[in-house]
């Protein structure tokens, strides 16, 4: 059973007991509604009968009373007055009746009586003696069922005579006579009757006197004004004004009448209302008086009901029409909004199965009407199921977008490890490509999934396989940078050897000479120079411009001209000499692009020293000579220009300086010991001050030991830093007995 | 427009008004160095500004930072010639007559441009 037919059972089945529900109430509510109206109606009719009966004995019976009656009616009953006569005489109805003179007595009553008779204030008027004797009997010409006078007529006090008298010994008795037709001819009268006695003064009972009033007239009336049909019942029989008026009675009425005496015998209840099914009619029932039981004399009420009924048949009927067909519109609209929703829900589990097995093509059919709407369930419902359809589309697209991009990837990968299996030889290249086309087959089959796994597997192997054969290769190349790396190495350190044979290797006998000559590379720029002739010697200290090798080959180039620029033939300055280099240099380095400026050549200091004059001479480009005499230490410049410049013009002559009769250590260096630099972070150069310093306070002044102590301060002042450039220390002193001795003098002053 | 220092080149800051060199000055290769601080110290000096400023001090240089230093100091007087005041402090410590020297060295190239020797108290540096 599907959800639908469930939930239409379900409002099917509520619908029903609703339906049974509101049945019964209303059924309830109708027998309620009868109880409560058959209470209203017996109300209502035993009121107005009642109260119209009492009218009608107050107004024509109870007049005649004699304690209660009209003033001249009760003065009748004095024993004391003639109202009759209007003498002083006692009453002279009294008088015949004591007298037993029943002719006199009638011919009173008549008196009293035939007036009302005639105007049918009252039906009938009878007077008995205290024995019973009838003394007079009258009643009206208008008489329905029996003649209360005739031969035949019996009132029903007349069996129970003796206890009627005695009962009327406390006064008058109102009360209800039937009067029956011994011989069965007539039907049975009943009246409304006052029964009261005549009275001595002595209060003596002499006969009584009873007046009636047929009361069929009353219920005429009664059933005319409630536009009813009535009936009298005395026990099981009925009587209507039909039987009275000696008509056929209706064959309905008839019914009617059977209805209500079944009812009674049914119930045992004499006193009740009831609708009779089959007349449309109210049949109730009363006692016929307050003074009578209802099981002995009561009265029938038909009322018809048929209108109301019909009005309340039809109501009944509108209510259930209109309760089916709501039921039905419920039912209806119920089943449609179900159908058309289930339909759509169907439509979107379709949806979902087709999605399910891949096929993402088809779109939610749009579903437009009255009961549908964008917000409800199955809408949104729709909608989302569209958003997922959607979302998928574009994860296919993603998917097809990834895979283009990973066959782009797997192309170039095998392009790569094909430009890398070229590079491979002999075994490895062929593994190399039969691994290659392996990873293509592996990546061109199974399943997008299964192909994407396969190309980052793939990719990894690749990637590490790569890896192996490019770290391969790398080792084979570090290898050779290895290789070349040692093997320039190698020439440096050859070249280094080279460089330190071009170092002069013997020293004149006569100078004292200590050298501290460190390139800051393997090779440098600095170089020193010292020429030995017979009659002088040539000690040159020159800082090439640059390092490492470029400064030694500039180096090698100045020392060869140091070399040619000596004319040892001929006397020549130390300014002269500088300057012949000065001239050769820049005649080697002149360049032919005039544009490149850059500033090879060199600075430095030469010394000439004479022998046979004693005489020493000295000149610098950008250098300075230092003399330690004694306790006094000295510099002198040179110019402050450098050798083989672009700046310096190629007849540039250099100063020379005159050292008469030398005396003590001379030094001479190269920027690499002033510019030594001290390690904080703005650093101070070493500078010729204390160089100055170093060689005025050094109590040896032997030049091995100002080299020592030069040097040693030089690397005390670096600290941790590095030598920044080349590095030429070179200090002298002349050997003679003179110079030893002044020497020697000057230590021991020192000391 | 800034020049950072590095181990073996100076800080540069060059402004319209004003170019301020300090540090210490080996590079390897100097050309390759000087020839962007040159160019822009061209740029610098090309303005309607009457006024130029300058501020060098150096801890160290090499010969090669030296020929870098004549042609910068050539520029400078070239561009005073041309009318331009241009005033040049060549900043040293007390205790560093290496740069003090230097100093004066170029002190006797430069005629144009207004030269002061301004020593420094590095102490309070």
């Amino acid at each position: 059973m599907t959800i639908k037919s469930k939930m239409l059972l379900i409002i099917l089945l509520g619908i029903g007991g609703l339906f049974m529900a509101n049945f019964y109430s209303s059924a309830q509510l109708n027998s309620a509604h009868k109880d409560y109206s058959s209470e209203e109606s017996l109300t209502a009719h035993a009121s107005a009968w009642f109260s119209n009966m009492d009218t009608q004995f107050v107004s024509n019976l109870l007049t005649f009373d004699p304690l209660d009656g009209s003033e001249r009616n009760a003065s009748f009953w004095d024993p004391d007055a003639d109202a009759f006569g209007d003498s002083d005489d006692a009453n002279p109805l009294f008088a015949a009746i004591s007298a037993k003179d029943a002719e006199t007595a009638a011919s009173l009553f008549e008196q009293v009586f035939s007036d009302p008779i005639m105007e049918e204030q009252i039906t009938f008027a009878i007077a008995y003696d205290k024995r019973g004797l009838q003394l007079y009997c009258e009643s009206s010409l208008y008489l329905v069922g029996v003649d209360p006078c005739a031969e035949t007529a019996q009132p029903d006090y007349f069996l129970k005579f003796g206890s009627f008298v005695n009962s009327l010994e406390n006064g008058s008795v109102r009360r209800v006579t039937k009067i029956n037709d011994l011989s069965g001819e007539q039907p049975v009268s009943i009246n409304d009757t006052l029964a009261f006695p005549l009275q001595t003064g002595d209060e003596r009972v002499i006969g009584m006197v009873v007046v009636g009033r047929n009361v069929i007239d009353s219920l005429e009336q009664f059933a005319e004004n409630f536009e009813i049909e009535s009936a009298i019942a005395i026990g099981d029989q009925a009587l209507t004004v039909h039987d009275y008026y000696e008509e056929e009675r209706p064959t309905e009425l008839n019914k009617l009448i059977r209805a209500g005496q079944s009812h009674a015998r049914e119930t045992g209840s004499f006193t009740y209302s009831f609708i009779a099914a089959g007349q449309n009619t109210r049949v109730s029932s009363i006692p016929f008086s307050k003074e009578v039981r209802a099981s002995d004399l009561r009265i029938l009420i038909f009322d018809d009901q048929s209108e109301l009924l019909a009005v309340l048949k039809k109501s009944e009927t509108t209510a259930y029409v209109i309760f089916v067909a709501l039921a039905l519109a419920i039912l209806a609209l119920v089943f449609v909004v179900t159908t058309s929703s289930f339909n759509r829900i169907l439509d979107a589990i379709h949806l979902l199965e087709r999605m399910g097995d891949g096929d993402l093509s088809a779109e939610a059919v749009k579903h437009s009407g009255l009961l549908s709407s964008k917000n409800d369930e199955v809408s949104r419902l729709q909608s989302a199921i569209e958003d997922y359809r959607n979302h998928r589309l574009e994860a296919e697209e993603h998917r097809k977008e990834r895979a283009i991009r990973r066959d782009e990837r797997d192309t170039i990968m095998f392009e790569k490890m094909a430009l890398l299996a070229e590079q491979l030889e002999g075994q490895a290249k062929h593994m190399l490509t039969q691994e290659i086309s392996a990873m293509r087959d592996s990546v061109s089959s199974g399943s997008d999934e299964e192909k994407e796994r396969a190309s980052i597997e793939v990719m990894s192997q690749a990637f590490s396989r790569m890896s192996d054969e490019v770290s391969t290769l790398i080792d084979a190349r570090t290898h050779e940078l290895v290789a070349a790396k040692d093997e320039i190495n190698s020439s440096i350190r050859y070249a280094a050897k080279l460089q330190n044979a071009l170092l002069p290797k013997t020293m004149p006998g006569d100078f004292d000479i200590n050298v501290e000559w460190r390139p800051r590379d393997l090779v440098g720029g600095d170089i020193y120079f010292i020429k030995d002739f017979p009659d002088r010697v040539y000690i040159a200290v020159v800082d090439c411009t640059g390092h490492g090798v470029p400064g030694a080959f500039l180096s090698i180039i100045a020392r060869s001209h140091l070399d040619k620029a000596i004319d040892a033939g001929n006397y020549q300055s130390a300014g002269g000499y500088l300057s012949s280099v000065n001239e050769l240099l820049k005649e080697t380095l002149s360049r032919s692009d005039q544009k490149n400026t850059s500033e090879e050549g060199f600075d430095g200091g030469v010394c000439i020293y004479y022998r046979k004059e004693h005489r020493l001479e000295f000149a610098g480009a950008k250098s300075s000579i230092f003399n330690v005499d004694g306790l006094e230490a000295t510099e002198t410049s040179g110019d402050r220009k450098s050798v083989g410049s672009t700046r310096m013009a190629t007849d540039f002559t250099f100063t020379t300086h005159e050292i008469e009769a030398p005396k003590g250590a001379f030094v001479m260096l190269t920027d690499g010991i002033t510019d030594v630099m001290s390690p904080e972070e703005k650093p101070i150069a070493f500078g010729r001050r204390r160089v100055l310093k170093i060689l005025t306070q050094s109590s040896d002044k032997t030049p091995s030991s100002i080299v020592k102590n030069i040097m040693s301060s030089v690397n005390l002042y670096r600290g941790d830093a590095p030598f920044r450039d080349d590095l030429t220390l070179l200090a002298f002193s002349l050997i003679d007995d003179d110079n030893e001795f002044h020497a020697a003098e000057a230590v021991g002053e020192d000391s | 427009m800034i020049y950072e220092a590095s181990q073996r080149t100076p800080l540069v800051e060059l402004t319209p008004t004003s170019c301020l060199i300090r540090g210490e000055c080996y590079p390897e290769n100097i050309s390759e160095w000087s020839e962007p601080v040159l160019k822009t110290l061209e740029e610098c000096l090309s303005n309607d500004n009457s006024e130029f400023k300058v501020d060098i001090e150096l801890y160290y240089f090499n010969s090669s930072s030296a020929k870098f230093l004549f042609d910068f100091f050539e520029f400078l007087e070239e561009s005073a010639e041309g009318g331009k005041a241009i005033t040049i402090n060549w900043r040293y410590r007390a205790e560093d007559d290496t740069m003090q020297e230097a100093g004066e060295d170029f002190e006797e190239d430069v005629s144009a441009c207004s030269y002061n020797m301004v020593q420094v108290e590095s102490l309070a540096e």
